[in-house]
């Protein structure tokens, strides 16, 4: 079991089935990224809708396949990490047992000593460490450069590891909504039948026990494009007693109880009363603004369902002022919009309403009490991306580690008998051909009398 | 008048190289290594004559070259030929690399033609420093890849024709240890490419991953080129094997870096 959870292979297996799993995941629109494409896909694709729904491939990153093959990762790379750490601490603490290629020859040296003496200061000369031990008849020189990168691939390995679990933590944990906020009212707020239809996950905020009010939302003129989001006024409230009050302009941050708070898009909101009889029931439609639409009048169409079930398309005209006072204020002066329907006999309708001027639609009076602006709120925790951060630091770390000051050491292990010296030489690489260290061994090759490469030599991988 | 002067010196580059491969090719079927040893002054000269184009355009309009793919092709291919030249210089009788590098530049900067140059404003999300340092990396993984590439080609074609030492005297197995090099170096720049991306996309968009399209292939390339550096490290691929796994790793990431934008919506629209 033990050889299967720390086997490589597996770990490539394991890396590479996540690489394909993630590639045929792009080709199935995911909800949480787009979920106007997924619809689209299902609709062309009907018969792939059970198995996708199945199996969550439209949820791909969020569902079992994906997760299991992550935490077996994990947990092989997590094995593996651990004989990394322990080989790791072999080679560092005890330097002698590692191998490399193993070179033994047989040289002429009248004068040993001289010779260690001479070897010893060229390798301190590349910044060897160098230990020289005595044995009898034997010398041992010990030469050993940038041995901290021996832990290079395990701290790498450790990164992996916690990015992983930073990413967990993070997900477990973290709370992320968005949510389109009307000048005046507070997120979580209800006004009667006031139904906000773009609410995404926003009322997860109620779970942090907090609101987030907009008082104010000041927006600027700029001519024939949508109007510039100056600032916006907001209080974050607890159990009704406001907290903060604080102006916020794009591209700032409100932080609270580790929470996030970020303005994002603005547009304009008429208000809508809908009177069937049974009482008024408000609806509040978002319009969004889009700086590529000309004339600044006319707005993008947006669905909008009262009760009728059919769709109704709306086009927005807030009077702007005058196309030379740039920068100004920008308010919202004689609203109208276009209501356009299918009535009773499925016969398409249009009609330009202003404030409080109401129009029956299929019994029902419908009429736009209000019109104001809105932004779209983000408020967002990731607990986890302090994790991810320092993992990546991590990673940054153990990769330049390994790469960029490869572990040398070089043996010499030098027998006297008469005149003659033996020698052999081991050194660990940390690629084929690797110029520094090539670069010694020519260093050293020249003190020697007999060269290095020597054609009798003889070779052997000792790993 | 500035978009001119940002023109002629692109596409006086652009000579400067068809004439480095011109010289290349000609030296090679011909077999003058005189021919290809002077190579290298055209290249040079292109390399300077693109890199001013680029500081033209940027003074010009204000923003780096990384808002539209014209100017990502431009400066991409750029950053390939310094690597291109960074090996030469450390490996000075691999002039032969040029023939394998200049066709790929050739086609980033000819699909230049099909690109617009126009700029749009830059939105506030991308006024940060993360962009430069994201981009920058970015550069510098691709540029370093796209030599790795060039080298396992230029090995594999070694390999099919049976060349063992040519006239540059350069052993096949050097030239595979440079692939793995600029291999391992592509991987470390992708990976604080994908890091520094991430902490990018958590002040802008609040979530530092969000499995993006182009997100999610970078991190596909990232585990790719990891599965090649396992493979070479543990199970010993060597020559042949690791050349093709080389070529196959760039390709999914070309693929992953240009035309996820165009198939798969997301948030690096900019990059179509």
């Amino acid at each position: 079991m033990w050889r299967i959870l720390t086997s490589s292979k597996l770990a490539l297996w394991l890396i590479a089935l996540m690489a394909i799993e993630m590639g045929i995941a792009m080709f199935i629109p995911q909800v949480e990224l787009n979920d106007p494409n997924f619809r689209d896909w299902a609709m062309k694709n009907q018969g792939l809708v059970p198995l996708t729904n199945y199996l969550k491939l439209n949820l791909f990153f969020t569902s079992p396949i994906f997760l299991i093959t992550v935490s077996f990762f994990w947990l092989n790379t997590l094995c593996c990490t651990y004989n990394q750490l322990i080989k790791a601490w072999n080679i560092f603490s005890k330097p002698s047992i590692c191998g490399g290629k193993f070179i033994k020859t047989k040289v002429n040296q009248p004068n040993a000593k001289e010779l260690i003496k001479s070897i010893k200061a060229v390798l301190e000369k590349f910044r060897f460490r160098v230990k020289v031990g005595k044995d009898n008849n034997q010398i041992i020189i010990l030469a050993i450069r940038n041995r901290w990168s021996l832990w290079g691939m395990p701290i790498f390995h450790i990164a992996i590891l916690w990015t992983i679990f930073g990413a967990a933590w993070g997900e477990l944990n973290r709370v992320e909504g968005n949510g389109f906020v009307v000048e005046g009212f507070s997120m979580s707020e209800q006004h009667q039948g006031y139904t906000n239809l773009q609410e995404g996950l926003l009322f997860r905020e109620k779970h942090a026990g907090f609101e987030v009010k907009i008082h104010e939302i000041g927006l600027k003129y700029r001519g024939k494009i949508a109007p510039l989001l100056d600032n916006v006024i907001l209080s974050i409230n607890e159990d009704g007693q406001e907290v903060i009050k604080d102006t916020l302009i794009p591209n700032q941050l409100i932080e609270y109880q580790g929470y996030k708070i970020k303005l994002y898009r603005r547009g304009f909101s008429p208000i809508l009363q809908v009177d069937d009889g049974s009482g008024p029931r408000y609806s509040s439609l978002s319009l969004d603004v889009h700086p590529e639409v000309s004339g600044g009048e006319s707005y993008k169409q947006t669905e909008f369902i009262v009760d009728i079930q059919k769709e109704i398309e709306l086009q927005f005209f807030p009077s702007p002022p005058d196309e030379n006072k740039r920068n100004l204020e920008y308010k919202i002066n004689n609203p109208q919009i276009q209501l356009s329907y299918i009535d009773q006999l499925g016969k398409k309708e249009s009609k330009v309403i202003g404030l409080n001027e109401p129009i029956m639609i299929n019994g029902r009076k419908v009429s736009m009490v209000d019109a104001k602006p809105w932004v779209e709120l983000i408020i967002y925790k990731t607990p986890g991306y302090y994790h991810v951060y320092f993992s990546f630091a991590l990673a940054i770390l153990g990769l330049c580690l390994y790469y960029a000051l490869p572990y040398h050491k070089i043996t010499f292990d030098i027998s006297f008998e008469g005149d003659i010296v033996g020698y052999s030489l081991a050194k660990l690489k940390t690629s084929d051909i690797d110029n520094r260290l090539t670069e010694v061994i020519k260093a050293v090759s020249r003190i020697i009398p007999e060269p290095l490469d020597n054609p009798n030599r003889r070779e052997e991988e000792i790993w | 008048m500035v978009e001119s002067w940002h023109i002629i010196s692109l596409w006086s580059g652009v000579a400067a190289y068809i004439l480095t491969f011109v010289l290349g090719l000609i030296g090679r079927v011909f077999n003058k290594v005189n021919l290809i040893n002077k190579s290298i002054y055209p290249l040079i000269l292109g390399f300077i004559l693109q890199g001013i184009a680029i500081i033209i355009r940027w003074v010009d309009t204000g923003q780096g070259p990384y808002d539209s793919t014209y100017d990502v092709f431009i400066s991409n291919s750029w950053v390939a030929v310094g690597f291109l030249l960074f090996l030469l210089w450390r490996v000075p009788t691999l002039k032969i690399t040029i023939l394998f590098v200049l066709p790929i530049v050739f086609l980033m900067l000819g699909s230049t033609v099909l690109t617009s140059p126009i700029l749009q404003p830059l939105p506030k999300s991308y006024q940060t420093y993360w962009l430069t340092i994201h981009v920058a990396f970015a550069k510098l993984a691709y540029g370093s890849c796209l030599v790795a590439f060039a080298l396992a080609l230029m090995y594999l074609w070694r390999y099919k024709t049976n060349q063992g030492h040519d006239e540059s005297g350069v052993t096949p197995r050097k030239i595979d240890e440079l692939s793995y090099q600029f291999t391992a170096f592509g991987f470390i720049n992708l990976g604080i490419m994908i890091a520094s991306g991430a902490i990018w996309a958590n002040n802008s968009w609040g979530r530092y991953w969000g499995w993006d399209p182009i997100e999610t292939w970078a991190l596909i390339s990232w585990l790719i080129y990891g599965i090649y550096l396992h493979l070479r490290k543990t199970l010993g691929w060597r020559g042949v094997k690791a050349s093709g796994f080389t070529t196959a790793a760039f390709l999914l990431m070309v693929f992953a870096y240009f035309l996820t934008s165009y198939i798969f919506p997301g948030l690096h629209e900019n990059l179509k």
